[in-house]
């Protein structure tokens, strides 16, 4: 599957839940939305290999 | 597959610390039943009241501009075009801004620090010796409340939300800023000079408030301001939600625990010091010349450094 996180794409070539590719993006639950096309997906949802998703990180630093 | 709590349909955020799953539609209405509880538990905003919301092109700020107008508030909005040419970010964060003033039928008001100030925000850090976040707050709390005073309105709304308060409440506890522990509220009330200022998306994480931007497709950047880079605040965001994973509630805990009972007692120990207007711009300060006008004074002329530092509060 083809993963987009900020600007930056990564391939992974199996199934897996959202929440395995948070951990493996090293990445928080509380602060990414994992969007696939126009659908939010949950953490519990699995990715198939032709997928396509973008990681939104919703965190945002300065003041 | 987590269905909505409400309508059944597949949810697309499921909420541990308030163990509720909604879906698509149900979410974007309960997050404005929630933010128009907030306003109204905080008394945050009065009939009388002419709103200005601090816009920076963010989804914070142009989720809460939409949720106010969305819950009937006659919110007009001001950019503050900060000057920060890097990956033209002051211009691309300024086009969301406009896009959404369009679609809400509201007024954006644009204000330049260059032509404010004679110089943009990196200049003046640099010329000042200052940290760029730490000219860049001090310019944009002045700006924005003089402009706001200038033009009546009664309350500044900002899109803090809950990850940004328990952040700098971790932040103060951490050197033990009593000074900006007693300050830091939801709302701060008018004051010598300083207008009224809200923040009524303090009741949700970053996350929640990305949701309701981009389930409203409010188009926002994402890109980060570059000096945002290494500060402290992202390194506490992200170890509050280390500890909000093992135990949902601790941020609201941490935050809403210190607003509702330790912050009113270290108001009233340490109140705030005497604001005066500053000689040569009239603004509420502490000293002479306020911060800001030296600011000006240094970026466009080089004259020695002054001691002490006024400043508005956080
Ligand atoms: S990160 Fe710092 S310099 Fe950038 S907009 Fe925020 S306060 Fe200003
Ligand atoms: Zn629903
Ligand atoms: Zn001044």
């Amino acid at each position: 599957m083809k993963v987009e996180y900020r600007g930056q794409v990564f391939e992974f070539d199996r199934k897996m839940r959202v929440k395995d590719l948070l951990e493996k993006l090293n990445l928080s639950p509380e602060s990414t939305i994992v969007v696939r096309g126009d659908e939010i997906l949950t953490e519990e949802e699995w990715l198939e290999e032709e997928d396509q998703v973008k990681v939104v990180s919703a965190i945002s630093g300065g003041m | 597959m987590k269905r909505c709590l409400w309508c059944k349909q597949k949810a697309v955020i499921y909420m541990r610390e308030h163990r509720l799953a909604l879906c698509k539609d149900c979410y974007p209405k309960w997050f404005l039943r929630m933010t128009e509880r907030v306003i109204k538990e905080w008394r945050m905003i009065l009939p009388d009241d002419k709103i200005l919301v601090a816009v920076s092109g963010g989804k914070d700020s142009l989720g809460l501009w939409f949720a106010l107008t969305q819950l009937g508030y006659e919110a007009d909005g001001l950019y503050l075009d900060l000057g920060i040419s890097a990956d033209e970010y002051s211009l691309r964060s300024k086009r969301f801004s406009q896009q959404l003033a369009e679609r809400i039928q509201r007024t954006l008001h644009i204000l330049s620090v260059s032509e404010e100030m004679g110089k943009p925000v990196p200049d003046l850090a640099s010329s000042s010796n200052r940290e760029p976040c730490s000219a860049c707050g001090a310019v944009k709390r002045y700006l924005f409340n003089k402009f706001a005073l200038e033009h009546g309105y009664t309350v500044i709304a900002t899109g803090h939300n809950l990850d940004d308060e328990a952040a700098t409440l971790m932040g103060n506890v951490m050197r033990w800023q009593v000074g900006y522990l007693a300050r830091q509220s939801p709302v701060l009330p008018p004051k010598n000079g300083l207008l009224k200022r809200i923040k009524p998306f303090i009741r949700f994480t970053e996350k929640q408030v990305a949701l309701f931007t981009i389930l409203n497709r409010i188009p926002y950047i994402e890109q980060e301001c570059p000096y945002s880079v290494g500060a402290s605040s992202l390194f506490y965001k992200e170890l509050l939600n280390r500890i909000e994973e093992r135990s949902p509630g601790t941020k609201w805990a941490f935050y809403s625990q210190f607003v509702e009972q330790i912050q009113p007692l270290l108001d009233e120990k340490f109140p705030e010091p005497e604001l005066r207007p500053c000689a040569q711009c009239g603004m509420p300060t502490t000293v002479e010349v306020c911060s800001v006008c030296r600011m000006k004074e240094r970026a466009n002329k080089l004259v020695p450094q002054l001691e002490g530092e006024g400043s508005l509060r956080e």
